[in-house]
């Protein structure tokens, strides 16, 4: 047991040098021995001299003292007799693998732009900073101790305008200005090797069962110091927004958009703000309300900063629909209906979005419950995707798809002139279709059993 | 002697999971025959038999003994949640049905060349030539035809790196599919 809990340690250890860290950050240069409470005075390569926001300001429960390494400097690597060279040196590899990876998305404007926000929250730190975008359909963004930040494509789906985006970047500069991967691998390490030596001490006094409550109470406080870096780094990462003239509640907005696609029953502002203690991350609940805290005594009513709304629609706008394909094959029905009415609510193509809560549906293919109470378990999937798609066909901007889609459903409703129609049209918007031969195949075969 | 007796077991275990397969027709799993031409090495997980003639990390022909309702595509654990298998799908949803679990698999960049409806055996199915990327960047070419019979889904794929090896062996791919008889037909 002892063995395993030191194991799991190390093992912790090592996901958070090569993981580093979900979303959000801060940070500052903090000379060895400060403490945490020192972020807004102490000397910052981007917050000094500016009206910044420090966690004694807001209600941040950080541990003592959890942050005794200096900032990395700009344009600085780690001195290569030292540890964290050997970390970076892995990473370096790590990073050349992740430059020809298969998931990499390789447009030049998405990404340049992608960069360029990057650069703006790192200031100085902009040399150091190399963003790649994978295209996960997950809400999540990384960045390593080297420097490699990593944009997931769930994370740029759920994200409303730039200032949102600059919000999660800053966050991640700020894992990276502190060092907090180096931080939580070598607070891991310090604790394994106490867990080791109190569980030989435990034993040897004939209490091995004592051993293992110790290595709970420490995974445990691994946990939480890793909770305090996402918190530091979300400091930083408000900060940052501030600084560079973005309006700040859209920090806050990121999470109350994921709090309501994630429970899409509660009321984002009654979510609560506990968190587990073997979280890696401060809850949703509690990111939302200290980051609201911290928005509205950086800006006012009145001084509210930029979104750039219409800037960020025009560059990643047209992705959207490629990640909502990939969104749609999750299989997270509930969640991404959710996300659909939130996108729409920001405006997002109406006849994309009725689109794709056909496909959920027709993916979906829950059959109708005739007894049941309630009236909407009545309703097959295979309806509401029909009624979906006819929303969709009605709209300017239908995609060719949901021609194709709504074809398929005619045809299993055995509307063959309806399903012919549908198809047809498909083709006449992709006379180039990969799929024209079975596409063509169908038509002539509606009606029979093998189409 | 215990890290002796786990070496052997994984030994013994990694000699009998692959077995020679000499020219001539073949049963497949008592769903249908195929003719091949030269030796493979074959191997089997679930409803999938795989052949290969220079190691499954560099060209791989699986073939389905046949995808029951609601059971997946890939036998083996994927990335994602892979679709289920639904027996009344069209040949447009079993195209979907193929790219969906190829990306649950964790298939990346995947881009048809081709479909096309085409008997599989005596069944009218589907043909379709594509590309994908490993995660790790590797450029694959695929494969696959396929029919459903008696509420399956049966089916032969094939794929191998886009470079040398998909080619190397492309021609003996195609003489397999094309080799297709259901039992009920013979």
């Amino acid at each position: 047991m002892i063995f395993s809990c030191s194991r799991l340690l190390c093992l912790f250890a090592a996901s958070v040098v090569i993981s580093a860290c979900q979303t959000t950050g801060t940070s500052k240069w903090v000379p060895a021995g400060s403490s945490a409470a020192d972020i807004s005075t102490a000397e910052n390569h981007i917050l000094a001299g500016q009206d910044a926001v420090g966690a004694q300001d807001i209600n941040f429960e950080i541990g003592k003292n959890p942050y005794a390494y200096k900032d990395i400097p700009p344009g600085v690597r780690p001195a290569l007799d030292t540890r964290e060279a050997g970390i970076w040196l892995q990473l370096d590899k790590i990073e050349e693998k992740q430059k020809s990876a298969g998931n990499r998305v390789q447009d030049e404007k998405l990404n340049s732009y992608l960069t360029e926000i990057a650069c703006k929250m790192s200031g100085p730190y902009c040399q150091d900073v190399r963003v790649y975008t994978q295209r996960i359909p997950l809400f999540n963004a990384t960045m390593a101790p080297n420097g490699m930040m990593t944009i997931y494509t769930g994370f740029l789906l759920r994200t409303q305008n730039e200032a949102q985006l600059a919000s999660v970047l800053g966050h991640e500069v700020g894992h990276y200005i502190r060092r907090h991967s180096i931080q939580g691998l070598d607070d891991t390490v310090a604790k394994s090797d106490f867990s080791a030596v109190f569980g030989i001490l435990a034993a040897g006094m004939g209490a091995p069962g004592v051993a293992d409550l110790m290595n709970l109470a420490l995974i445990s406080s691994q946990f939480s110091f890793n909770r305090d870096h996402e918190r530091e780094a979300d400091l930083i990462g408000i900060n940052l927004l501030h600084l560079r003239g973005y309006d700040t509640r859209e920090a806050a907005n990121v999470w109350k958009l994921l709090v309501r696609e994630r429970d899409p029953d509660k009321d984002p502002d009654e979510v609560s703000t506990s968190t587990s203690f073997s979280s890696t991350h401060p809850s949703d609940g509690e990111r939302l309300k200290s980051l609201t805290a911290i928005s509205n005594k950086l800006q006012g009513p009145d001084k509210w900063g930029v979104t750039n709304e219409e800037r960020f629609d025009k560059i990643v706008g047209p992705w959207k629909f490629r990640f909502l394909q990939d969104e749609v094959r999750l299989r997270n029905w509930k969640n991404s209906l959710a996300l659909l009415e939130i996108l729409e609510e920001y405006g997002h193509d109406k006849a994309e979005i009725a689109f794709f809560q056909g496909e959920i549906y027709r993916n979906r293919d829950k059959k109708a419950d005739e007894d049941a109470e309630d009236e909407d378990d009545r309703i097959a999937d295979i309806d509401r995707a029909l009624k979906a798609y006819e929303k969709c066909l009605a709209l300017p901007g239908t995609p060719a798809e949901a021609y194709r889609a709504a074809g398929l459903i005619y045809h299993k409703k055995s509307n063959h002139e309806k399903s012919r129609a549908a198809l047809n049209r498909y083709l006449q918007l992709k006379p180039n279709a990969k799929d024209r031969k079975l596409i063509q195949y169908m038509i002539n075969n509606s009606g029979s059993v093998s189409s | 002697m215990k890290k002796l007796i786990v070496i052997c077991a994984l030994i013994v275990n990694a000699c009998t999971a692959y077995s020679l397969v000499e020219p001539g027709k073949i049963d497949v799993g008592g769903a249908y025959f195929v003719t091949v031409d030269s030796a493979w090495s074959r191997s089997q997980h679930g409803h999938i038999h795989s052949l290969t003639k220079d190691g499954f990390a560099i060209q791989a022909l699986q073939l389905s003994t046949g995808v029951k309702e609601k059971e997946h595509l890939f036998t083996a654990p994927t990335q994602l949640e892979q679709p289920p298998y639904k027996s009344d799908l069209s040949l447009i949803e079993l195209q979907q049905f193929i790219h969906d679990s190829f990306v649950a698999s964790g298939a990346e960049k995947i881009s048809f060349s081709e479909i096309r409806p085409e008997p599989f055996g005596a069944a009218q199915g589907i043909r379709a030539e594509f590309d994908f990327h490993t995660k790790s960047g590797l450029h694959k070419r695929a494969i696959i035809a396929g029919a459903q019979n008696d509420g399956k889904f049966y089916f032969i794929l094939y794929h191998a790196p886009a470079l040398y090896f998909f080619d190397k062996n492309r021609q003996d791919a195609e003489d397999i599919i094309r080799s297709v008889t259901f039992k009920k037909e013979t």
